[in-house]
């Protein structure tokens, strides 16, 4: 065949959607994450909105426990602005569940970003879609278009869901009201989205660019707490995005025109990352990581030894977000105890939903708050356990498991040592937690028993164990769903919790919800039947999840 | 006395219906380098998985220096190195690092010859792992499998992404390995790399063997190459029995010729040439004598 010949048979198709495609690739990427995203507000704010209601049927009711609630500082750090209208069922739900869904969007959308950005430039994906059209700063918008595309699809479904399921019934939205409420949560979405794009031009690797980019959330989440509980600070409020998404005030004295301020913060990270990524080298990064160091070999001499220092810097995270949050719980134990005491006639009530949490109607309310502090523990542990486990997958679909198991290494042995690290971490987490809230607690003049706290709280990892059992028996029989199932196993648990705390839901539902399992120290004493039973299963899903394991092909991507 | 290293009897592997591997038989011997050709997905990768023991075999048995791949795997992997085509590291360790830690994994290591390596293949041993290039990466499962001195060296693809000076160190350390006494399975893509090192070598297509012998008795499966250069006319060959592809370029003739040389000899002989050079085909033209005409089954 002639040149000729050849350029006359060539029947180029041409693609009218090119310079679109990143943005598409992007958006189907993440969008089922944030259809997920939208459900789990949805339900969240409903059961707090519904909850409310059914705890405390009218408003005189409702507007003593509420007031001390926000008049309360410690509560201040997590909950919302106390000039909402908290004794509406829809105040309520704004003050109680908007701050913490606002950064759990912030840290969801920052994660997502740094995986399209510079995780993917670090893998080497990034240079196959700069082959197309456009250049670096071009694709870097693109794939924020494609995020921004998810943030809408988000949104859509929160504030569709939220209206639909609240148009009619005791406790129910309008339609605007849910949109706008909706709105200023995905507003935050877009702050962690901005943020994520400019230190994914700041660090070198994925895992550099998330911990910057969940540092400044930290940051700027912690002015805002800080204004809500200092009143000569109140004007920190205006410095952060946070501040301003609490300014918003849903349902109450809206103030759309802090929209404003959000959006330009947004654009002009947006802008920035988009000017840097095309100003920089591929792969290269404004913060110079160290490229080489001096050997360590101490870890590196049993697989043990190895996992950890592969994985202890997640781990010392895991471990400080434990221990800060235990310390938080138990320094403002005795303020919420007289808070919860000293307000009128709704306190039976609270001090008794407080109470059912920890199964013990009868537990005075500070040691009940004191045990609440195990249902975040348990939450802390089951979801670095899934992500454990999901890091499993990753290992071997890497190849990077064939380089040790072709060696002197068993499957087993490997698979084992992992679940040690994960089981020996969850124990220090829990041990050290408790140890600092009896430690707190009895500063406090609070009279817990050691015992039955430190080591009485060993029993939330009953349900870690039948998690890690489903896990693995899901990883050796289909490990293509390991991630995703094991994320649906803890949504499931929390949806039947978050459910059950504001209907009445059969025994058949409540049994299926891993925090079923769990008995709240020191107010419950430990249910040890339960939790060797649960153990065993846990153990005997490991035990053929193992097996099965080491029977299966391995998967390469 | 059993000379295999490695025994591989009637291995299948099925994906459904595909046949990625269709019953396979082939012996390594000891000491020897086995070169392992074929196109891309021909099944070259999975017969090294299931050497490894990291898939199961839906028929058949690999057997390595007498014991069973699949279960004894303890056993096996003792005596074994293994470098992938990709090397997937971790990217947080140092290249020292990695070498230390899959020394660990090998459970056994010649220091002395590591440092010499390391020297030879050039690599920086204190540059994180993630600031390699893929070649670097390469270089380090290269290393950690020869410093190893296991009896049998599974390498897949090991020269994928080094430069030719660096494949150039492999194949003196491949020939040091050899001298030794150790065996190579040698998966590659690199014909001149495979004709260069290796005793024998298996062709592998559609997951079946087609062809397995040293190079000299595969020359069988394609013609002898006549290049010939005239100061006068050219002669006309095309009508010789046996004779294909004939170029003319200017005073020159190139062809090739299946069977007997004697008539395509004369007639060059009588135009009086200037040159003539007759050549073996190359294993690269041995590699398209067998492939080059057939499209993939799959």
């Amino acid at each position: 065949m002639t040149i000729t010949d050849a350029q006359t048979s060539v029947n180029l198709k041409k693609l009218g959607y090119s310079k679109s495609a990143i943005s598409w690739f992007t958006f189907r990427r993440s969008i089922i994450g944030g259809v997920l995203f939208g459900l789990f507000a949805t339900t969240e704010s409903y059961a707090q909105g519904r909850g409310i209601i059914a705890a405390f049927p009218n408003q005189t009711q409702r507007a003593l426990i509420v007031h001390g609630l926000a008049n309360n500082a410690a509560l201040s750090l997590f909950y919302g602005d106390k000039t909402a209208n908290i004794v509406s069922p829809s105040g309520y739900m704004v003050y109680r569940v908007m701050p913490i869904l606002a950064l759990v969007a912030a840290i969801w959308a920052m994660s997502v970003t740094t995986k399209m950005l510079r995780g993917q430039e670090e893998n080497g994906r990034w240079e196959l879609l700069l082959c197309g059209p456009f250049g670096s700063g071009q694709a870097t918008l693109k794939s924020i278009l494609g995020i921004g595309s998810t943030l809408l699809g988000s949104f859509l479904v929160f504030a569709l869901t939220l209206a639909l399921i609240t148009s009619k019934g005791a406790f129910s939205l309008t339609l605007g009201g849910s949109l706008y409420y909706a709105l200023s949560i995905i507003f935050a979405a877009f702050i962690g989205l901005a943020i994520g794009a400019i230190t994914s031009q700041l660090a070198a690797t994925r895992r550099s660019a998330m911990l910057y980019a969940a540092v400044a959330i930290i940051v700027l989440f912690t002015l805002r707490s800080v204004a809500n509980t200092i009143n000569g600070l109140a004007w920190l409020k205006n410095l952060t995005p946070f501040g301003w998404i609490d300014k918003l005030r849903p349902f109450y004295y809206a103030q759309p025109i802090w929209l404003l301020p959000l959006g330009l913060f947004g654009l002009i990270c947006i802008t920035g990352a988009v000017f840097l990524s095309a100003r920089r080298d591929l792969g290269q990064s404004l913060i110079l990581d160290k490229n080489s160091a001096k050997p360590r070999f101490s870890l590196l001499g049993s697989q043990l030894g190895f996992d950890f220092r592969l994985l202890r810097n997640v781990l010392f995270g895991w471990l400080f977000g434990g221990v800060a949050f235990a310390t938080l719980i138990a320094s403002i134990d005795k303020t919420v105890a007289k808070t919860l005491t000293g307000s009128g006639g709704g306190k039976g009530r609270l001090i008794k939903t407080f109470s059912n949490l920890t199964g013990n109607p009868d537990s005075k309310i500070e040691i009940a708050y004191l045990s609440a502090a195990g249902f975040f523990i348990i939450t802390l542990l089951l979801i670095m356990a899934a992500n454990y486990l999901s890091s499993l997958r990753d290992e071997e679909t890497s190849g990077r498991l064939d380089n040790l198991i072709s060696g002197t290494l068993s499957r087993g042995y490997w698979l084992y040592a992992r679940l040690a690290l994960v089981l020996g971490a969850a124990l220090s987490i829990t041990f050290i937690a408790n140890v600092v809230i009896w430690a707190l607690a009895s500063a406090q003049g609070i009279s817990v028993s050691f015992s039955s706290l430190v080591f009485g709280g060993l029993n939330i990892l009953g349900p870690l164990l039948l998690l890690l059992g489903a896990g693995v028996l899901i990883y050796g029989l289909v490990p293509r769903f390991l991630s995703i199932a094991m994320y649906a196993i803890i949504a499931w648990s929390f949806t039947i919790d978050i459910i059950s705390s504001a209907l009445k839901l059969s025994a058949g539902f409540t049994n299926t919800s891993l925090l079923h399992y769990v008995s709240l120290v020191p107010a419950a004493n430990p249910d040890w039947r339960t939790f060797t039973l649960i153990s065993l299963i846990g153990l005997a899903g490991i035990l053929l999840g193992a097996i099965a394991f080491d029977r299966r092909d391995l998967q390469s991507e | 006395m059993d000379h295999s290293a490695v025994k591989i009897k009637g291995l299948t592997k099925r994906y459904g219906e595909l046949a990625a591997l269709d019953n396979l038989s082939l012996d390594v011997n000891k000491g020897e380098i086995l070169g392992y050709l074929g196109p891309n997905g021909s099944g070259k990768t999975t017969t090294i998985r299931l050497m490894l023991g990291m898939i199961r075999p839906t028929s058949g048995t690999v057997s390595i220096f007498g014991h069973d791949a699949q279960t004894e795997k303890d056993i096996v992997h003792t005596s074994l190195a293994y470098v992938p085509g990709e090397a997937n590291l971790w990217p947080s360790l140092t290249g020292i690092e990695t070498l230390h830690l899959l020394a660990k994994v090998h459970g056994q290591v010649d220091l002395d010859y590591r440092r010499k390596l390391i020297k030879r293949f050039e690599l920086e041993p204190n540059r994180k792992v993630r600031t390699y290039s893929k070649g670097n990466k390469q270089k380090i499962a290269l290393i950690a499998a020869l410093a190893s001195r296991a009896e049998l060296l599974i390498l897949d693809e090991p020269t994928s992404g080094l430069d030719p000076l660096m494949e150039q160190v492999f194949r003196e350390a491949a020939v040091e390995a050899k001298s030794r006494g150790q065996t190579i399975f040698l998966s590659s893509h690199i014909l001149g790399e495979v004709e260069a090192l290796c005793d024998r070598i298996a062709v592998l297509r559609s997951g079946k063997l087609v062809e397995l012998g040293s190079l000299e008795q595969m020359r069988h499966l394609s013609s002898l190459t006549i290049e010939a250069s005239f100061k006068g006319r050219i002669p006309d060959v095309n009508h010789i029995k046996g004779v294909s592809n004939v170029e003319i370029n200017g005073n020159s003739l190139v062809c090739q010729i299946n069977g007997s040389i004697d008539e395509l000899l004369s007639v060059i002989a009588k135009a009086r040439p200037l040159t003539l050079i007759s050549r073996e085909p190359s294993l690269e033209e041995l590699f398209l004598a067998l492939y080059g005409n057939q499209p993939e089954a799959n």
